[in-house]
């Protein structure tokens, strides 16, 4: 019996006098993958908080190699070459990859950075990984992907000991399009057989069956099982993580009803000029020409030759898409990261102009300017990151529900609470949104209810019904169970004469929940897929350049 | 220190902490707007000394050499002061919200710009002979309370309602919470921006004329170094540096304090030199006070 590198028992973590993490325990052997399930605020970030040193446990104790460890913080952790890679990725974006890899324990020589050793160190941790990062690009350029293996490697540097013994990864995948996640799960693999140990935390149990070698359940903040994967198939998984059992596709609607008329027509759009100069349709167009904030979640094409570059992670812009969204219809827009899904949907909102084609609502051509205009005109957007472009976190559910949705609940320029009160009610409601009240702060929602909260706000706003609704990625970062209820309210919503637009990564996801699929390339919507030609070979082959 | 506790906690002490406050209190509901949607307002001071010269100067143009009793001359001041305020701010407001100019830099400039325009207008005397309608307005009473303590429990009020209670006031938090989370939902951020930081200038105005008829004459050195005062008075509130969060009832808690601690150390007859550095600490305890209660929140 190998003994375990860490250990963690009767760990107890209360958020002001809530329990978080209730009696835990969880050990981590070497060359070991250990995946952690459970819902949304079952405390799989509390328990890796607490194993990383950002959070100190009430009760309980870590120990590794027979010692008890006390982690008062991520310092600490690091002595004990304990590392955790965060959801949200957090370099320094003006430093380059090889300055944050060394970043807090810098070589010196005399007091001055040696940057020869700084590249040394760098291409070291790099080489470890084997993966082609240019550790002379400021962060802020690289892939998301690159970004986050810029991560890893300074995990792997450990601050220039190179002890690294554990290494946390807390969704590494949700930031990733599938090609890169199974590139990721590749090192990953190979640091296994070096024999770090890896705790894992993912939504994706495909993924975790794939992956690991150990799995531990959490709900409630306890641990309810924990056992070898090969015993744990989803279908164990899943009734130990919700506590029921849910059927997988149960969101499936028999979607055996006639798609109605054409709500949405597009037509040729694209957006600002491409910079490798294959379409350059509008002159005068220029890129990040948006008024007004730019959303945090696009990234701008702020490098110029390598925007649109599917492979670098940056966001395209759109070279020609042309499609029809139906009432009563829920349309898949799939695509690898950088294909310009997303920006479709930034265009036909109005965040970032459209450089040529056209856009019809209802026969009515549109052209918004900014989100407003599309709004008014009955269109609904669920950006992509929630957190940055979506919900105001430390405010209260009810105004977050109500904030696109104010105009009707407003005399003389005056709220009406009560009436306020009684829609924010309703829709937490009717999306069963999980919340001690309608005040409480969002950031306390667990990301599936905060997920909700961000389609209430539509579904508030639709008066008296919304014609589309765009909504990018409104399942990541979500639990089962409430991504099950997602689906369902995006089919109630399409049965309701609505066009949903749902783009997504997850191509089983796609494949569910959409009647047709659009497919894209590097700018350029290349094919639609629609009854049984909705297979992961055929979408694949349309998505991956040849 | 009985005879300081009769002193302090007499009426008439009391309204004297009331018109104390008073200015920095009417530039405080509109510096937390301000910051409420994420800016800061430094030009505050100067653009008080810029309105009350203006308006000085305003109520002689109208009123010729006999201003004294000429009510249109007031209210000549009146418009004028408030006018330049409202001028003022939708600078700031047009700079901030078109150009995406840091709310820091522009009044950083305001603040030199307006006190010189103060001294060139004033040719740094100062403005005397005002009408006595406009000295009333700082200096009458009104129902046994000074005017300026009506205003500035009117502006308490009217604040408190608009933030709280109307849809710019939702508006205000959503731009100083998530900006573009506002902006995706269909909120005109570039109008809220804008229409706060007019709506500060001409608070701004309206302190100027509350001091400026107090003290029956525009001085163009007034108000200098009021908008540290005033952001202080907004801070010790409660109200959140990057925006989003706060009110003004806080700012008058704020205002308050900071005016009764300047009281009860006059009244104790503490070192004035010692009063600043006394204030000073008050203020960083506040802060402190307030960091360590949000993180055993969190």
């Amino acid at each position: 019996m190998p003994v375990p590198v860490l250990s963690a028992a009767g760990i107890t973590v209360r958020y002001s006098g809530v329990p978080a993490l209730q009696d835990a325990g969880i050990e981590l052997y070497p060359g070991t993958i250990h995946a952690l399930a459970g819902e949304n605020g079952a405390g799989k970030s509390t328990l890796m908080r607490v194993l990383a040193g950002a959070r100190e446990p009430d009760n309980g104790t870590i120990t590794a190699g027979g010692q008890v460890l006390r982690l008062r913080n991520p310092r600490d952790a690091h002595r004990a070459g304990i590392r955790m890679i965060q959801q949200e990725l957090s370099l320094v974006p003006g430093l380059t990859a090889a300055e944050n890899i060394v970043l807090g324990a810098e070589p010196r020589r005399w007091g001055v950075i040696d940057r020869r050793m700084v590249r040394l160190r760098a291409a070291q941790a790099i080489a470890s990984l084997g993966v082609p990062i240019d550790a002379e690009q400021p962060a802020g350029r690289l892939s998301l992907a690159h970004r986050q293996m810029t991560e890893i490697a300074k995990a792997l540097d450990a601050g220039g000991a190179g002890t690294l013994r554990v290494l946390i990864l807390d969704e590494p995948t949700a930031i990733l399009p599938a090609h890169e996640a199974d590139a990721l799960h590749e090192r990953l693999r190979a640091l296994r057989a070096n024999g770090l140990a890896i705790l894992y935390c993912s939504h994706r149990l495909d993924e975790i069956e794939r992956l690991a070698d150990q799995v531990t359940v959490l709900r409630d903040g306890a641990c309810v099982a924990t056992g070898p994967v090969r015993e744990m198939p989803a279908s164990v998984l899943i009734p130990l993580m919700v506590g029921r059992a849910i059927e997988r596709q149960s969101w499936r609607a028999a979607s055996g009803t006639r798609p109605g008329p054409v709500v949405l027509a597009v037509d040729h759009l694209s957006t600002a000029s491409r910079a490798r100069g294959a379409v350059a349709r509008a002159p005068g167009a220029t890129p990040g020409a948006t008024p007004g904030a730019t959303p945090r979640a696009t990234p701008r094409a702020t490098v110029g030759a390598r925007a649109g570059d599917p492979e670098m992670g940056f966001a395209a812009s759109v070279a020609d898409a042309s499609f029809v969204l139906r009432a009563g219809e829920i349309v898949g827009l799939i695509g690898l990261v950088g294909a310009g899904r997303s920006e479709v949907a930034l265009a036909l909102i109005g965040a970032v102009q459209r450089s040529g084609g056209s856009v019809t609502l209802r026969d009515v051509p549109i052209r918004p300017r900014w989100p407003r205009d599309a709004i008014r005109r009955g269109i609904g957007y669920v950006p992509e990151d929630r957190a940055a472009s979506a919900l105001i976190l430390h405010d209260p559910v009810r105004t977050n529900i109500t904030l696109a949705a104010l105009r009707s609940l407003v005399r003389w320029g005056v709220v009406e609470r009560v009436r306020e009160r009684l829609v924010t009610q309703r829709w937490t409601d009717a999306l069963r949104i999980k919340t001690r009240s309608i005040e409480t702060p969002v950031q306390h929602l667990s990301g599936g209810n905060q997920q909700k909260v961000v389609l209430a706000r539509w579904l508030a706003a639709a008066d008296p019904s919304l014609s589309v609704l765009i909504a990018d990625e409104p399942t990541r970062g979500v639990d089962v169970g409430a991504r099950s209820e997602i689906y369902g309210t995006l089919r109630d919503l399409a049965d309701k004469g609505t066009a949903v637009l749902v783009i997504t990564s997850d191509l089983a996801e796609a494949i569910a929940l959409c009647d047709r699929l659009l497919v894209m390339r590097e700018g350029w919507l290349v094919g639609e897929l629609a009854g049984d030609d909705r297979t992961p070979e055929r979408a694949a082959s349309l998505m991956v350049p040849s | 220190m009985s005879a300081f506790a009769a002193a302090f906690f007499s009426l008439g002490n009391l309204v004297n902490v009331a018109l104390s406050i008073a200015v920095i209190g009417i530039l405080g509901v509109g510096m937390t707007a301000v910051i409420l949607i994420g800016g800061i307002d430094l030009s505050a001071g100067s653009g008080v000394a810029l309105a009350g010269v203006v308006a000085a100067l305003a109520a002689h143009a109208v009123g010729g050499d006999a201003a004294g009793g000429s009510l249109a001359a007031a209210g000549a001041a009146v418009v004028a002061a408030l006018a330049v305020g409202a001028i003022g701010g939708g600078i700031t407001g047009l700079a901030v919200s078109r150009l995406r100019a840091p709310s820091f830099l522009v009044t950083l400039a305001l603040l030199s710009i307006e006190r010189g325009l103060a001294f060139l207008f004033s040719s740094g005397q100062a403005v005397s002979d005002l009408p006595a309608g406009f000295n009333w307005l700082g200096q009458g009473i009104l129902l046994g309370v000074p005017v300026p303590v009506w205003l500035t429990a009117a502006c308490f009020g009217g604040g408190w309602f608009v933030l709280s209670r109307t849809v710019w006031g939702r508006w205000i938090y959503a731009l100083g919470g998530n900006e573009s989370a506002a902006w995706l939902a269909g909120i005109d951020t570039r109008a809220v921006a804008l229409g706060t930081y007019v709506a500060n200038g001409v608070l701004v105005g309206l302190a100027a004329v509350v001091l400026t008829a107090r003290l029956g004459a525009a001085v163009p050195n007034a108000g200098v170094g009021y908008e540290l005062d005033v952001i202080a008075a907004v801070v010790v509130g409660g109200t959140s540096l990057t925006g989003g969060r706060g009110n003004v009832l806080g700012t008058l808690a704020g205002a308050v304090c900071i005016g009764i601690l300047d009281n009860a150390l006059n009244l104790a007859n503490v070192d004035p030199y010692l009063q600043r550095v006394v204030a000073g600490v008050v203020i960083l305890l506040a802060v402190l006070g307030e960091r360590i209660r949000s993180r055993a929140h969190a």
